[in-house]
């Protein structure tokens, strides 16, 4: 388990946090679920080393299946970006989602309380940027195709 | 007024021998500092809008290109968002141009040395993905 987990796990226990902690083959990680207004989600900080250099991401939080669907989400995802200090928004075309990502200078002290605070941030930061994803992916004209109505008459 | 982080950050530049320039704004201070790499060069700028070392790395107007490009450099920023940690491409589909962005996190005791790692990232990474972009417009 690397120092930086095991600092940020320790002022995730002083902010009565809840998280879990896994260790891998190549670094530790601290991942904590978030319920927000639209979706759930688990943002992980990850260390592979035992410098602060930590990595917070948020995998799969919004997935498309096609490439239309990609498409649709670029320019969303372009004005996320440009909206929100922090976290950037990547569109992983081999996962076939967006993922959030923030990573921590090297030179970073503190890094419990800063990963704590992170943590809020990114979490409002999705809140808000989810729908906006949504509405790219499922608001469009063709969602409702070419439905056809009749009255049927008993 | 100039803002702590401002301070901080030009004392950890002079100290590496960097040439760069302190601003005063009316809401902010920030520092300024030109790099040449390999593929291109570049003004960076360490903006500061409060006392609590807080502190954001911005580099406008990397790349200028046509509406009609704007779809492709989207692509482009994007991929480069994908391959490399740190640093976030944005393209400003108003002026039309690819804008970098870092912003550090807050309260950090030595932000100097941060921005100073920060600068150096920027300037391998915006070396790296700089001709992404131009294959984009020329390629």
């Amino acid at each position: 388990m690397f120092r930086a987990t095991e600092e940020i796990a320790a002022a995730f226990d002083e902010a009565n946090l809840k998280y879990r902690l896994e260790e891998t083959e190549s670094g530790s990680r601290l991942g904590a679920n978030v319920e927000v207004n639209y979706t759930a989600f688990c943002i992980w900080f990850i260390s592979d080393d035992d410098d602060s250099d930590v990595a917070v991401r948020i995998p799969n939080f919004t997935r498309f299946r096609t490439e239309a669907e990609r498409r649709k989400l670029l320019k969303p995802l372009n004005d996320m970006n440009r909206k929100f200090r922090f976290c950037k928004f990547v569109l992983n075309r081999t996962a076939q989602s967006i993922e959030l990502e923030y990573d921590f200078p090297q030179s970073a002290d503190q890094i419990g309380q800063t990963a704590v605070e992170m943590f809020h941030r990114i979490a409002r930061i999705a809140d808000e940027a989810y729908p906006v994803f949504m509405k790219a992916l499922w608001g469009g004209e063709e969602f409702f195709g070419n439905a056809v109505f009749y009255e049927y008459k008993y | 007024m100039i803002y702590p982080a401002t301070e901080a950050i030009q004392e950890a530049f002079l100290a590496h021998n960097l040439k760069c320039v302190a601003e005063e704004h009316e809401n902010e201070s920030l520092v300024i500092i030109g790099m040449t790499g390999q593929t291109t060069s570049f003004r960076v700028l360490f903006i500061s809008r409060s006392k609590e070392s807080d502190a954001a790395m911005r580099i406008y107007n990397l790349v200028r290109f046509t509406s009609d490009k704007q779809e492709a450099m989207i692509e482009a920023a994007n991929d480069c968002n994908a391959r490399y940690r740190f640093l976030r491409f944005t393209v400003d589909t108003n002026a039309n141009t690819v804008d970098v962005e870092y912003d550090f996190p807050l309260n950090q005791e030595d932000i100097g040395a941060a921005a100073f790692e920060m600068l150096m990232r920027a300037a391998i990474i915006i070396d790296k993905c700089y001709p992404e972009f131009m294959h984009c417009l020329y390629g």
